[in-house]
């Protein structure tokens, strides 16, 4: 019991955790490169099928919670020091460097002298805590919180993702909540990124009305309405030789913008249409205003047995073959997507954007530099922290203890030349 | 005498990789030249006795594939010491390194020796069936080539210390830099490619996962941005970052290590001769990493631009008959089947095509585009027992050409009659347009 606590822990806490982690799932991923052509799909399928391998995802989350709470628990334990408020058995861990000297302190002497460096100085009865700078702490704790909201919501997004393609088609019932599609609205509007907007006007049968857009996607009953591809359903009426009663049906196509191709079969009949949309000559464009033009191939089997265009509210006719397009309606393809992952991504992103902007200035030119001095039985420990620019408050460090080995005399001690070390 | 010119790099690789290893044992030279002396001669002997029973595809794939796991090891070995200097507040005391056993360092040399004689044998001979003569040659050269370094290295100043990831880093850096010289084992081309196709899916799966509107909705500029992370450049820049990292951190690990704690020295001139010391011995080790660093851009620059001269004849420039059916004879002005490539231009009312005609090993005929179905069309040209592709640097070995797929060229119906190949024109025009137009739809090619 007492190994497998001892493993725990050192699975929860060690530092080395999450590098593992991420090298194994990056050796599962070369590993995988070399027998499929889609290895990162693959990596997510089996992280999504392969408890122990969801596992090892999980560690990393886990591992930075617990690093959190050690930060948070480290800098109160340091605050606390620095204030002279604790004893000197909880130094330990908190300082990169710690000397005893034999004597007494000075105080008085070495805060003016530390002072003098630019150090911020406090004084509480037999310590003396001097500081430089910002700390680093703030970075640190926005990392790991960064880093728990990434791979959390990596491995719910993985695992539990649910995702279901529907039709959103105009005056038909919307495939989610309770309600009829009245419109569909796609508009040019020049935004940060995006350079259009879509919206879904839904009616309720409370009358309520409701619009689903383009970005960030709207909720509705635990699902992101994710809008992706735009076509369209005419309503076809379609007669052959073979065919004379004709067959009539709206046909979802999904041939936005011009140029792409879709097709729909007759059913039970063996004929297959092919569609696409003839590109505007003037600026109007076809799926805003609804007037556009269908060009059709019809094929019988493999055979092509006729082909033309046909404009929306009219007909074309030939060789036995009719094929009529009265109306047409908006549709957009749109996946339903209940992920409870995509929040503590995007809040993932947001910590690390925050512990960079934190981090950066700070380490460049405000970099946290401490020093402890305590006397306890005639003995004086001293301790010394840097963040950054360890030299230069290496040195400092090292003349103050020269100049308390002085006797804390102006005798013991001298003036820092620029190249100390 | 030109397979010596041909080797020559390579060998002088195998010889840095010998005094390396001698330099970080010092003191155990005559088991590290047997090791390395049996390690090389094996790998030659095994190299060329596999080529010869075996496609030489396996044989080269599997010292490719090995060269690469060195690379990983690299990989792992540089992030484990970045991380423990980091991790321990930059402390990492020179002084408690420990002398290697020379037990791994004698296994070290052997598979050095190994890989290092099978790489040989491939820049000798690709396709095997290497005469007794040469193989003996290259044998005892590199025997003597490793002895030679062995003792030469005693020369070099002794402040140029060799640790253990350092020395990881020179023979990989080594063993890449030979590998550059032939093209079936060049490992940074395919790195540049993966990269490119990793970030591709990732852009997309991230686009799916975080719910982002597709292209249609964006704006043209800011897709553009998005369009450079789909292009070779990222690939190629990617490829880079990977390369060079692994000695990249050794460096940054040894830099980052913290100066010895001198506060317990109550005198200056100690403590700054101390500290001194430490850095100048801390700055000879960082000689070799960098030394590694220059040998990684070197097999860059191979990769680059290989010394292999591809074959590449200009189109020769063909018409359709009445029937609509282009015609090539056999023999002529140009021998069909002399196993090398032959390429032709169509041109047909404003529409063009290139494609190739080439007798495979077995002795058939083939007809392809001169493009693939996922690269942008920069064509083909031949290299020993194989075509590459100029846009995507991927080998396709002689013997799968004429079957589609992958970066095969596309494959073209064709007739083979006593007169000659014939083709149908219309067949090439409209595969060709359609091929080019599918592959310029996605942006730096599709792989």
């Amino acid at each position: 019991m007492k190994r497998l606590l001892a493993l725990l822990r050192i699975l929860f806490v060690s530092r080395a955790v999450t590098p593992l982690a991420m090298l194994f799932f990056l050796l599962l991923y070369i590993g995988i490169a070399f027998f499929s052509p889609e290895p990162l799909t693959t990596l997510m399928s089996i992280t999504r099928n392969y408890i122990p391998v969801a596992l090892v995802l999980a560690l990393i989350p886990v591992n930075c919670a617990v690093r959190l709470a050690m930060e948070v628990r480290s800098l109160c334990r340091r605050r606390a020091v620095m204030k002279g408020a604790t004893a000197k058995s909880s130094l330990d861990g908190l300082f990169a460097e710690t000397v005893r000297i034999s004597g007494t302190l000075h105080l008085a002497a070495l805060k003016g002298r530390l002072e003098s460096f630019g150090y911020s100085t406090r004084l509480t009865g037999t310590s003396l805590a001097a500081w430089r700078g910002i700390s680093l702490s703030p970075a640190r704790i926005f990392f790991q919180a960064a880093m728990i909201c990434l791979f959390s919501g990596i491995l719910v997004s993985t695992t539990t993702r649910v995702s279901k393609k529907v039709a959103v088609i105009e005056g038909e019932p919307f495939p989610l909540s309770s309600g009829v599609v009245e419109r569909i609205r796609f508009e040019n509007r020049r935004g940060l990124f995006l350079d259009r907007t879509l919206s879904m006007e839904v009616t309720g049968k409370d009358g309520a009305r409701r619009s689903f857009g383009l970005y960030p996607p709207a909720l509705d009953q635990g699902s992101f309405v994710y809008p992706r591809f735009l076509g369209v359903a005419p309503l076809i009426r379609f007669v052959a030789p073979d065919l004379p009663g004709g067959f009539e049906t709206h046909f979802i196509l999904m041939i936005y913008p011009p140029g792409k191709e879709d097709s729909a079969d007759i059913p039970g009949t063996g004929y297959r249409i092919f569609f696409s949309m003839v590109k505007p000559t003037g600026g109007e464009d076809p799926f805003r205003s609804g007037r556009m033009t269908l060009l059709f191939r019809i094929l019988k089997g493999d055979k092509p047995v006729k082909s033309g265009s046909v404009v929306i509210g009219g007909e074309f006719s030939g060789n036995g073959y009719r094929l009529a397009a009265s109306e047409v309606r908006r549709v957009v393809a749109t996946d339903l997507v209940r992920d409870y992952g995509v929040i503590p991504i995007w809040a993932g992103a947001l910590f690390f954007c925050a512990a960079l902007l934190f981090w950066l200035p700070v380490r460049l030119f405000f970099p946290r530099r401490e020093m402890l001095f305590m006397e306890a039985a005639g003995v004086v420990h001293a301790c010394s922290r840097a963040e950054g620019g360890r030299d230069r408050h290496g040195g400092i460090f090292l003349e103050t203890l020269d100049f308390l080995d002085a006797g804390g005399t102006a005798a013991g001690c001298r003036d820092l030349p620029e190249d100390f070390l | 005498m030109i397979s010596a010119l041909k080797l020559m790099p390579v060998l002088l690789a195998w010889s840095g990789i010998a005094a390396a290893l001698v330099r970080h044992v010092s003191g155990r030279r005559s088991v590290l030249a047997i090791s390395c002396a049996s390690g090389f001669i094996g790998g030659v002997a095994g190299g060329n006795l596999l080529l010869t029973l075996s496609k030489g595809e396996i044989v080269s794939s599997t010292v490719k594939s090995l060269t690469g796991t060195c690379f990983l090891c690299l990989w792992v070995v540089a992030l484990a010491a970045f991380y423990r200097v980091t991790g321990s507040g930059g402390q990492g005391a020179p002084g408690e390194r420990e002398k290697p056993y020379a037990f791994t360092v004698s296994c070290s040399a052997l598979l050095a020796g190994l890989l290092a004689g099978a790489i040989c044998v491939c820049r000798l001979a690709p396709q095997g069936g290497a005469p007794l003569l040469s193989l003996f040659v290259l044998g005892t050269a590199g025997v003597l080539l490793a002895v030679a370094a062995i003792g030469i290295e005693q020369y070099v100043p002794a402040d140029i210390t060799v640790t253990g990831e350092a020395l990881l880093a020179l023979v990989v850096s080594l063993l890449l830099f030979a590998s550059s010289f032939t093209l079936q084992l060049d490992l940074f081309s395919p790195l540049s490619m993966k990269v490119m196709k990793f970030v591709h899916d990732f852009v997309h799966q991230f686009f799916e996962s975080m719910l982002v509107p597709d292209h249609l909705f964006f704006r043209s500029d800011a897709w553009e941005y998005i369009g450079y992370l789909f292009g070779s450049g990222v690939g190629f820049w990617g490829g880079l970052l990977i390369w060079f990292a692994p000695v990249v951190l050794i460096c940054a690990a040894i830099r980052l290590e913290r100066l010895p704690t001198v506060s317990h020295i109550r005198q200056g001139a100690q403590r700054r001769k101390l500290l001194a010391a430490f850095i100048r011995e801390r700055n000879c080790r960082l000689i070799v990493p960098c030394f590694a660093m220059l040998i990684m851009a070197a097999a860059v620059y191979n990769s680059l631009f290989p010394s292999v001269e591809y074959w590449d004849p200009k189109p020769v420039a063909v018409t359709m008959n009445d029937s609509g059916e282009i015609v090539i004879p056999k023999k002529g002005e140009i021998d069909l089947e002399d196993g090398k490539l032959h390429k032709y231009l169509l041109k047909q009312g404003g529409r063009e095509a290139r494609f190739m005609i080439l007798s495979a090993p077995d002795g058939r005929l083939t007809v392809t585009l001169d493009a693939c179905a996922i690269c942008k069309p920069e064509g083909y040209g031949q290299a020993e027992g194989a075509v590459i592709c100029y846009y995507c640097k991927t080998l396709i070995p002689l013997e799968t050409m004429g079957r589609p797929g992958g970066c095969n060229p596309v494959p073209v119906p064709f007739k083979v009659g006593a007169d000659g190949v014939s083709l149908d024109a219309m067949t090439i025009l409209d595969r060709w347009s359609e091929t080019v137009t599918t592959t310029s739809r996605i942006k730096g090619g599709g792989k």
